[in-house]
């Protein structure tokens, strides 16, 4: 599993590859908590590289998302495939995350849903 | 013995010290034994070579020197008037006078001296010391005598071969013959008129060699041309052998092979062996050129070598004392290494047995044992307190192990666990099983009967897996059992369970759950749904199916949920198989997914069995699929079976199987 992230006005950008597993997950919360800070008022996930999500991964995106929250932030995911997507659907998990086809709707505030 | 060498470090050092010194001492004795022995040989051999030139040289002066005096005579008797008287007085002082010539006679050709003697030779010669006269004429025919007629038929002067002069000398002796003419006369009228002689004595000879003296036994002699013994040791073999016919009889092949390589060479330095003494020697030889003699100078080996012996001697003495005391030293020496070792070898025995109180004397060593000894007990110090910490370790995780099995057998019990569940109905069927991924897991699942024609199905999924998620299952299980009710609608049951969820939840756990109720008496089924996998249905000869889900999220996080009613009808014989994703989400060696449509397969090809048997074989297909990889999520499967036909009531609402905080409604 490896993140990436950069920078896209008052965004923040992160890619997932590989597997969100349990492991990977408290390593994936700890990369994302380090990189935000007070300036960040939206975090996008990139979930177009990720292959396999598990309940510990749904969670530490659902830690991410309550902290954000907490300062007044936004967190969305986008661009969900394949087993990752089922697993979004079944749990309905866009009811809690926002989540988006592309990128470009996930940074744009005109659609910005506030949970 | 080889053992004991590779067992000992003693062993080694020792014998390997004294295997390389003897070694080396043997070589060092080798070498300087062979090359003291070649430097006293090569010494010797100049030497004696030198002797026997050098004696040869005198033997062949003096030999020469008589020849001369002879000639002298010879032309002395040849130009003066002699008479007998002349004669003799002269005669008698040429033999007294060279105490080289033993005896000498002037001998006369037939009626040479006197017209009227035919035969005239006076010959005087020492005998006893005193000067004896014997008139050859009267003892034999000289003219028939070698040393009278070679001269005279040659006209020369010759040395005759040694011979014995019977009737003359009485001696062994060699003559040189000089033939004399009347000088007086016209060189024509000159004619030979008789030979001078003069003799030498082989005693004499012998006495001239034997006054070399070689080493202590060393000795000289002489052979002829011929290889007669002139001058030999044993005096009586003296002209009686020569070299070879002594050989012959000796049987002494060598001595045979001396005599010939001292005729072929004119000089030489050779290995005699035992030929010619009774302990080894060598042989020097040289010639007196005009007679072909050989003067052979022998040197006894064991005198010659008498000083390389003895320096090899002392050197072996001191070589082997050395060798003793290196090895003392290097057994010590090793021993104060292997011994030490031996006692660590034992001490770490004992530490690992448990006992690290050691210490070692040579741990103030400054040496490498030293070194080791303190490394050594510094080592079992550290042992002995980590020991105590790993002890402890131990004791805190058996006490953790144990409470988790503890926590494994409480959490089997919350689950139903005895089947058939529901002995005495035969309207329904149900099965079920989980297996967590550790030792506690976070899946569960429920079934009860709400009152006699309801029955509450329930299958959850906690996030994670392990001890936090046993805890959280726990909960919701027992939240579920104590809110369903049969007037409660479904969906306003799983939004009360979610708000007290949700209520105290900052670390985000969720679970996904699946409940429904089943009317027994019309088949109709209720459920709702909050994040959880859709079941399989299948009814009648309908193909297997996923039960269309609708409502809300996974359970504990959103308030409100906003949960819906899913509703369907279980027609007679109709099941339900409710499971979590660790049955599609199962991965292979290949990290593919079980997946719905494997599961969907699985179950239409075994859609008649009973519910037990649905249960396990999903389960069996699970695990072969996944082969080698261990269960990475809580497996849970349940199989419902609606069979009214064969009703048997006996009037009773049957006890719940799971034991739990509410036992019987």
């Amino acid at each position: 599993m490896e993140v990436r992230f950069r920078k896209q006005g008052s965004a923040l950008i992160f890619t997932v590859t590989g597997r969100l597993d349990t492991v990977a997950a408290s390593e994936f919360q700890s990369e994302v908590e380090k990189s935000i800070n007070n300036e960040t008022e939206r975090i996008v996930i990139d979930c177009s590289e990720l292959d396999y999500i598990s309940s510990a991964g749904l969670r530490s995106i659902l830690i991410i998302a309550q902290k954000t929250c907490k300062a007044n932030g936004y967190l969305a995911c986008c661009r969900l495939r394949g087993l990752v997507k089922k697993v979004f659907e079944i749990s309905k998990f866009s009811l809690i995350v926002p989540t988006f086809d592309t990128l470009e709707e996930a940074l744009d505030d005109k659609l910005r849903q506030n949970r | 013995m080889l053992h004991w060498f590779r067992s000992s470090i003693k062993a080694k050092i020792t014998l390997l010290v004294l295997f390389t010194t003897s070694i080396v001492l043997a070589i060092v004795l080798g070498f300087t034994g062979i090359f003291s022995r070649s430097v006293v040989q090569s010494d010797a051999r100049s030497y004696a070579l030198g002797v026997a030139e050098v004696t040869a040289g005198r033997l062949a002066k003096e030999l020469s020197s008589v020849a001369m005096v002879t000639r002298n005579l010879a032309y002395a008797i040849g130009y003066g008037q002699w008479d007998k008287r002349s004669i003799d007085e002269l005669l008698m002082t040429i033999v007294k006078s060279n105490e080289d010539i033993y005896g000498s006679t002037v001998s006369f050709v037939p009626f040479g001296f006197d017209p009227t003697l035919k035969a005239y030779a006076p010959y005087y010669y020492k005998k006893n010391g005193m000067i004896s006269f014997v008139q050859l004429a009267d003892s034999y025919d000289y003219f028939k005598r070698d040393w009278f007629k070679k001269p005279l038929e040659t006209g020369k002067p010759t040395w005759s071969n040694p011979y014995f002069d019977e009737g003359g000398g009485e001696t062994l002796m060699i003559t040189y013959s000089y033939p004399f003419m009347e000088k007086n006369l016209e060189p024509i009228h000159q004619m030979l008129k008789g030979v001078i002689t003069a003799d030498i004595s082989l005693d004499h000879l012998t006495d001239m060699v034997s006054g070399i003296k070689i080493e202590e036994t060393g000795y000289a002699f002489l052979l002829s041309d011929k290889g007669d013994l002139i001058v030999w040791p044993q005096k009586d073999l003296i002209m009686k052998e020569t070299i070879f016919s002594l050989a012959d009889k000796l049987e002494a092949p060598k001595l045979r092979n001396v005599g010939e390589e001292m005729l072929k060479q004119g000089s030489g330095f050779l290995d005699a062996g035992r030929s010619l003494t009774e302990k080894e020697s060598f042989l020097a030889f040289s010639s007196l050129p005009d007679f072909g003699w050989r003067l052979g100078v022998v040197i006894p080996k064991h005198e010659l070598f008498a000083q390389t012996y003895a320096l090899e001697k002392i050197l072996l003495i001191f070589g082997v004392a050395g060798i003793l005391l290196l090895s003392t030293v290097s057994l010590m020496v090793a021993r104060s290494v292997s011994a030490p070792l031996k006692r660590m070898a034992h001490a770490t025995e004992k530490v690992g047995e448990g006992y690290f109180d050691v210490d070692f004397i040579e741990k103030t060593r400054l040496d490498e044992v030293g070194q080791l000894a303190r490394s050594f007990v510094s080592m079992s110090k550290s042992l002995r307190s980590f020991m105590k910490d790993l002890t402890q370790a131990t004791a805190n995780k058996e006490r953790i192990e144990s409470e988790l099995r503890i926590a494994a057998d409480i959490q089997k019990s919350m689950l139903p666990s005895s089947f058939p569940a529901f002995p005495n109905r035969n309207d329904f069927d149900i099965y079920a099983l989980m297996r967590p991924a550790k030792e506690v897991g976070g899946d569960f699942f429920d079934f009860f009967l709400l009152d006699e024609d309801h029955l509450c199905i329930s299958v959850g999924d906690v996030s994670g897996k392990g001890t936090p998620a046993a805890l959280f299952m726990s909960v919701t299980k027992y939240l579920i059992e104590a809110c369903t009710t049969v007037d409660t609608p479904i969906d306003e049951t799983l939004e009360k369970i979610n708000k007290l969820l949700a209520k105290n939840n900052a670390t985000c756990m969720f679970v996904t759950v699946f409940l429904g109720v089943l009317d027994l008496k019309s088949g109709d089924f209720v459920y709702a749904n909050a994040g959880h996998n859709s079941p399989l249905i299948w009814i009648q000869d309908a193909p297997v199916a996923f039960l269309e889900l609708v409502g809300g999220p996974l359970l504990g996080i959103m308030d409100p949920g906003l949960f819906r009613v899913g509703k369907t009808t279980l027609v007679p014989d109709g099941r339900l198989l409710v499971y979590t994703d660790g049955v599609t989400e199962a991965f292979n060696v290949e990290g593919e997914p079980f997946s719905d449509d494997k599961l969907l397969r699985t179950v239409e090809r075994i859609r008649g069995a009973d519910v037990k048997s649905i249960t396990e074989k999903v389960l069996r297909e699970i695990d072969e699929f996944c082969g080698v990889v261990p269960q990475s999520d809580d497996i849970t499967i349940m199989a419902l079976n609606y069979k009214p036909d064969r009703k048997d009531r006996d009037g009773l609402i049957p006890e719940r199987t799971g034991t739990g905080p509410m036992a019987q409604i």
